[in-house]
């Protein structure tokens, strides 16, 4: 070997790469340079989905009992192992029939519905940060809920309710088409994205609002609000079938969406270079996610930043050393730990101001624009 | 500019002798459009099986279009590319992206990825979809962050390497693809002169074990030191293919590039070493090379106007 230079043990280099020097690439954001101790991150995930698992339990049955009723936990656990034909099993006295009705027509319904939105709002913000690799991209931000709503408002102006969830995702589509089209097809830029569902959020809202104030007969203003900030106060067992059906039909096999969204971490070409389809895969899950979000949006109105917040929420408790988990792990625990957030602020909605309701989108984004707000002055690459 | 060309001359046959081995890479009457524009305009290209193939070219030649046609990251219009004396082309994407590796020359992630995490992402048209990485993953992970240098990288995160260093971890990333056919786009980019040395002479002891490589590169004195096999395309076009020592000639360059080039000879590799300047204003050719250095710069904006 005639000079020394290659045949150097390429290590010795890595060394030599000063920071901060003309080649040093690193960004001092996030750059703590900690090293993340050990493995393990799998079984630190299914640790924290075990806890989720149980918390999501505890919170359906404690949200269900508080309220103006003055409910126990194990009065509520009683009248729904009732229903569930279990109650004799236990040997459990069946409640009266006015304060079943409250927990098994009322707040069971809505906490379910809740939960199931919850979840499937947060799956669908992480699938669609992980697609189109923009850490504020979710279907409110982007304009899909509004989309749905406008699509729901407007069957049921024509008085075709049963139609609901297919308007709605139909709604949703044209939102998400437009707000891709706006933000300039191929290469999408996260900001120009959220610019552009920006202006579809505001068009499809006012013409919810507009397509409402038309048609309604009572209370518009509380019918508009419910519409663009979101509200579970009419979610009865109804909802629960419509939302937990999409969630199991679409939010389940998103579920195992887990490595391909991983294979986007450095953008379509290398998803591509890998092996994956990206085109078809790139619409087949928005296409997914606009139907989730179409038929949640149907039962529950426009709620906003749960989609937004959870993912990055869940990225902080499980990261090790900074480093997040994979989106196998990610995808499972945004939705349990959406179930959760969402059954906790509507129970906020409907009891902080009682008898009076809150739009619970209200509770949402005073939680959700601060961290909007964080993830912004974190990340201020997403240019 | 000149560069320390390391790599000793190959032997002569370089390049010209791929009829013991079996066929390496090989495209025919590739084509691609864009935008209404021909973009590779029927490149019919060769390298060597086990050879480090060099793409060079001025800007907009076609350089990065063309190895990702061949890494089926773009669907071509028309032609067929080949490895091995298999159709890449009509291979399924996964299928050809356990043949093919592609690192790219601008990769960046937003997540906050362990440079483990990162490598076995190489893993993914190898393993399940829907099941995590196993041990053999981790552990071809962790080969190939030893064999591009970067082991102690292993648990940093990806965002806070150096340009440098995410370069290795790139090129281990397309390794633990475990491919037969490696792409690299400008894989010396931002790296200092001793990375460029090492990268180059890393792919190089690669091919030696018997993987292609396909290197687009900007600098000519790089592709002279390490080519064993050297393309030139210019505006979509082959315009001359073969060992660098008879392709890389004044003629050429000055075809090519618009640019006078001496070709020297490196005193201790022997390979070829090119000294550039602008060309004389009235474009007369043979001037002497020693005022080079000075005169390009003073004449590269006048000439780029």
């Amino acid at each position: 070997m005639a000079s020394p230079a290659p045949a150097a043990p390429p290590a010795e280099t890595a060394r030599l790469v000063v920071p901060g020097a003309p080649n040093d690439k690193s960004r001092s954001l996030g750059a703590r340079g900690r090293r993340p101790r050990g493995r393990g991150q799998r079984g630190r995930s299914g640790v924290v989905a075990a806890v989720l698992g149980l918390a999501l339990a505890a919170s359906v049955l404690l949200a269900i009992a508080i309220g103006p009723a003055d409910l126990s936990p194990a009065e509520v656990l009683a009248s729904v192992l009732h229903h569930l034909g279990l109650g004799g099993l236990f040997g459990l006295e069946p409640l009266s029939p006015l304060r079943d009705g409250i927990v098994w027509e009322l707040r069971l319904p809505r906490v379910l519905t809740a939960a199931a939105v919850g979840a499937g709002l947060a799956l669908c913000g992480t699938v669609m940060q992980a697609l189109m690799r923009n850490p504020l991209a979710d279907p409110y931000l982007l304009g899909l809920s509004s989309g749905a709503s406008l699509g729901a408002v407007s069957v049921i102006v024509l008085g075709a309710a049963i139609a609901l969830p297919v308007a709605a995702f139909l709604g949703a589509l044209l939102a998400l088409g437009a707000t891709l089209l706006l933000a300039g097809g191929g290469g999408l830029s996260p900001s120009r994205t959220i610019l552009g569902g920006l202006a579809v959020s505001a068009i499809f809202g006012a013409l919810t609002s507009l397509v409402i104030f038309w048609s309604a007969t009572g209370d518009s203003y509380r019918e508009i609000l419910n519409w663009l900030l979101g509200s579970l106060a009419g979610a009865r067992w109804p909802a629960v079938v419509i939302a937990g059906t999409a969630l199991l039909v679409i939010g389940l096999p998103l579920l195992f969406s887990g490595t391909v969204l991983d294979a986007f971490a450095f953008g379509d070409t290398a998803a591509s270079a890998l092996g994956i389809p990206v085109t078809r895969v790139r619409w087949l899950l928005l296409g997914a996610t606009a139907l989730l979000t179409g038929a949640l949006v149907a039962v529950s109105g426009a709620i906003g930043f749960v989609g937004l917040v959870l993912p990055h929420a869940v990225r902080l408790l499980v990261s090790r050393g900074g480093a997040g988990p994979g989106h196998q792990a990610l995808l499972p625990l945004s939705a349990l730990a959406g179930a959760i957030f969402l059954v906790w602020m509507d129970t906020g909605a409907r009891t902080l101001f009682d008898p009076r309701e809150l739009p619970v989108g209200i509770l949402t984004a005073i939680v959700g624009g601060p961290v909007f707000a964080l993830i912004m002055l974190r990340n201020r690459r997403v240019g | 500019m000149t560069v320390t060309a390391a790599r000793p001359a190959p032997a002569a046959d370089a390049g010209l002798a791929p009829d013991a081995a079996p066929p390496g890479l090989e495209t025919s009457r590739l084509h691609f459009t864009r935008a209404g524009a021909l973009v590779i305009d029927g490149v019919d290209c060769t390298i060597p099986h086990g050879r480090l193939g060099a793409i060079i070219g001025p800007n907009g030649a076609g350089k990065s279009t063309l190895l990702h046609l061949i890494a089926g990251v773009l669907n071509g219009d028309g032609g067929t590319v080949s490895h091995g004396g298999t159709r890449l082309d009509t291979a399924t994407r996964r299928a050809r992206a356990r043949v093919v590796a592609l690192a790219e020359q601008h990769a960046d992630s937003q997540l906050e990825l362990s440079v483990t995490d990162a490598v076995l992402l190489g893993r993914t048209p190898h393993r399940s979809l829907f099941a995590g990485p196993g041990a053999d993953d981790h552990a071809i992970a962790a080969r190939c962050l030893a064999d591009t240098g970067a082991a102690e990288l292993a648990d940093r995160l990806y965002r806070t390497l150096s340009g440098g260093e995410r370069q290795r971890v790139n090129l281990a990333r397309a390794l633990a693809q475990e491919p037969r056919l490696l792409l690299l786009d400008e894989p010396t980019n931002h790296l200092d002169i001793r990375a460029q040395l090492d990268t180059l002479a890393l792919v190089s002891r690669l091919t030696e074990r018997g993987l292609t490589a396909v290197a687009a590169l900007h600098d000519l004195n790089l592709a002279a030191a390490f080519a064993d096999h050297v393309i030139v395309l210019a505006a979509g076009r082959v315009v001359a293919a073969g060992a660098p020592a008879s392709v890389l000639t004044s003629e050429l360059i000055r075809e090519v590039y618009g640019v006078h080039a001496e070709v020297l000879r490196h005193p201790t590799t022997g390979r070829a070493l090119l000294a550039f300047s602008a060309l004389p204003a009235d474009d007369s050719g043979a001037d002497d090379g020693a005022d080079a250095a000075a005169g390009t710069a003073a004449t590269a904006a006048r000439v780029s106007a």
